[in-house]
């Protein structure tokens, strides 16, 4: 290469130059160093170019990461509007296919039809921009929990490392908010307008309660576990032919929802610290004397808003004499079921008790 | 900066409907292509109204796209595809063209970096955007994309859609001119010197 000859302009716009001057290596530092040693007289040339590389490589002021933020959380918004959309869009797309498709039969004029196909290429879905909302979002990376308080009077608590995207005010017909990470949420009842949690391919619907949101950005499922009141879940696939709310689950309070993302399944479990859902001052519910079977699941029923299944034909003949005020869900079917000789299963959400009998 | 299988495998795994890897390509590009947005047009809300529909329909359709080794080329292009294109259909646009803009000056200075507060290189600076005020947009525009962007001379013939002749064109002749406006203050330097002997 003969860099002899080369002038300022040479020496700048040489892509082995500027990788020199822009990301230096010991293989390049070392061949221009000795380029210089050879022809101290090209020292000059090199300077001048070495300047402009530099310089011109910061004469761009940078670009605020405010601003990007900002188009990223639009983006955010539109697409989850459009995939909302979306597959209706497509659906009359394709009636609008058919119909084009079977008039050109008719008129047999083949030229048309191959214009038709030039102007229908796959035509991405034009994004909203038009019904932006002004969204707000909070970002916690503090090591404590962040209060927020939204416009309607729901508070919630964001964990750290998450994000929550809401709208400035709720002016549509639902209440709709983007969670990555983790939240709990107390919401306030408004019936009119439901709100909606988006996490991870994951809808969460209420009208007015408390639950807790677990989603982290690269985790393979979603959490949703309630504390009070009713909490419809279901995945964020829109369906034109069904409402994709009816393949969810609904949860009461002490009841979670895994939604694995991999294949889009919900299963529906016991928290793991269930709550008594009963004021403390009816603890004493739990102290039996002589009590059946059924009069023990039913008390936990109550208290815990779950669901007992058993065998009441089975276990007619049972009585139990036990004072089970301090122990937790868990533990209080422990003891009973060592007393019963029973086992039991959390299935589905459920207690399901196994017994042979007394 | 990640290295090209690194890159590679973020661009497949966002095809693959990955919205981590979306967000990640997002985060890693936003502020260039801004920044680059800014060489052919100085409406701000056209280049943010761009880039949004760039994303979106980089996410719609990513399931027809193909392997590419360059995310941040093919960005660049679709970018500037899609600034000139709205451009050209809407009238709204086309008030604040390119041509009247001279988006460097002295009110620019808001964000400096440490490296231009080292002394000597300050001036240096002011050479430079001093020159880079006398170039034409084009040019301006070829000289981002060589020395800010880094893209080969081929890259920025097809990002700005021109032959790759032009583009290396526009750059030798860009730096000529910058050149020169640097090397001034040396000569008098020079001059200085010699009635100085």
């Amino acid at each position: 290469m003969d860099y002899y000859q080369y002038t300022t302009e040479d020496f700048a716009v040489d892509d082995y130059f500027k990788e020199w001057v822009c990301t230096p290596s010991a293989r390049s530092e070392a061949f221009w160093r000795s380029f210089l040693t050879d022809y101290p007289e090209r020292y000059y040339q090199v300077e001048e170019a070495r300047r402009l590389v530099v310089g011109l490589g910061r004469i761009n002021q940078e670009v605020p990461g405010t601003q990007v933020n900002r188009v990223w959380t639009h983006i955010e918004g539109s697409l989850s509007a459009t995939e909302r959309e979306a597959p209706g869009r497509r659906f009359a797309r394709q009636q609008m296919w058919q119909l084009a498709a079977s008039v050109a039969l008719l008129l047999t004029l083949g030229w048309m039809i191959r214009s038709y196909i030039k102007t229908d290429e796959p035509q991405l879905a034009s994004p909203t921009i038009q019904h932006r909302q002004e969204w707000m979002e909070a970002v916690n990376e503090a090591d404590k929990i962040m209060q927020l308080q939204l416009s309607d009077g729901s508070s919630i608590q964001l964990g750290k490392n998450s994000r929550l995207k809401y709208p400035k005010d709720f002016t549509s017909t639902t209440r709709e908010v983007y969670l990555t990470g983790e939240a709990f949420f107390n919401i306030q009842k408004n019936p009119k307008k439901p709100f909606l949690v988006y996490t991870n391919g994951l809808v969460t619907k209420v009208l007015g309660t408390s639950f807790h949101v677990r989603a982290p950005l690269y985790s393979p499922n979603v959490t949703v576990s309630v504390k009070s009141g009713r909490v419809s879940v279901y995945a964020d696939k829109p369906n034109p032919t069904h409402d994709p709310e009816a393949s969810g689950v609904v949860l009461t309070p002490n009841q979670k929802a895994v939604f694995q993302r991999q294949d889009a399944t919900i299963s529906k479990a016991l928290v793991e610290k269930p709550i008594l859902l009963i004021p403390k001052s009816q603890k004493n519910l739990f102290v039996f004397e002589a009590a059946s079977a059924h009069q023990v699941f039913e008390s936990l029923e109550k208290a815990y808003g779950i669901n007992v299944v058993f065998d009441e034909e089975l276990l007619r003949n049972c009585s139990l004499t036990v004072n089970l005020t301090e122990e937790d869900l868990y533990q209080k079917l422990k003891v009973i079921c060592k007393v019963l000789g029973a086992e039991y299963k959390l299935i589905d959400g459920q207690v399901i008790i196994y017994s042979k009998g007394c | 900066m990640l290295s090209k299988i690194q890159n590679t495998s973020l661009w497949n795994t966002f095809r693959q409907g990955d919205r981590a890897s979306f967000q990640r390509i997002y985060e890693m590009h936003a502020r260039e292509l801004v920044s680059y947005g800014y060489r052919i047009t100085s409406n701000v809300q056209l280049i943010e109204d761009s880039l949004h529909d760039l994303f979106i329909e980089l996410w719609q359709g990513r399931e027809n796209l193909s392997e590419t080794d360059s995310i941040k080329f093919y960005l660049f292009r679709s970018l500037r595809n899609k600034i000139q294109r709205a451009q050209q259909q809407d009238v709204f646009y086309k008030t604040a063209d390119v041509d009247q803009m001279h988006h460097l000056g002295e009110e620019d200075d808001m964000i400096e970096t440490q490296w231009i507060k080292t002394e000597g290189q300050e001036q240096l600076l002011r050479q430079l955007k001093a020159g880079y005020a006398h170039l034409s947009p084009r040019q301006q525009q070829a000289i981002d994309l060589r020395f800010t962007h880094h893209f080969s001379n081929e890259e920025i013939a097809r990002i700005m859609g021109i032959n790759y002749q032009s583009a290396c064109k526009f750059i030798y002749s860009a730096l000529k001119v910058l050149r020169e406006n640097i090397r001034i203050l040396g000569l008098y330097a020079v001059l200085f010197l010699r009635d100085f002997l």
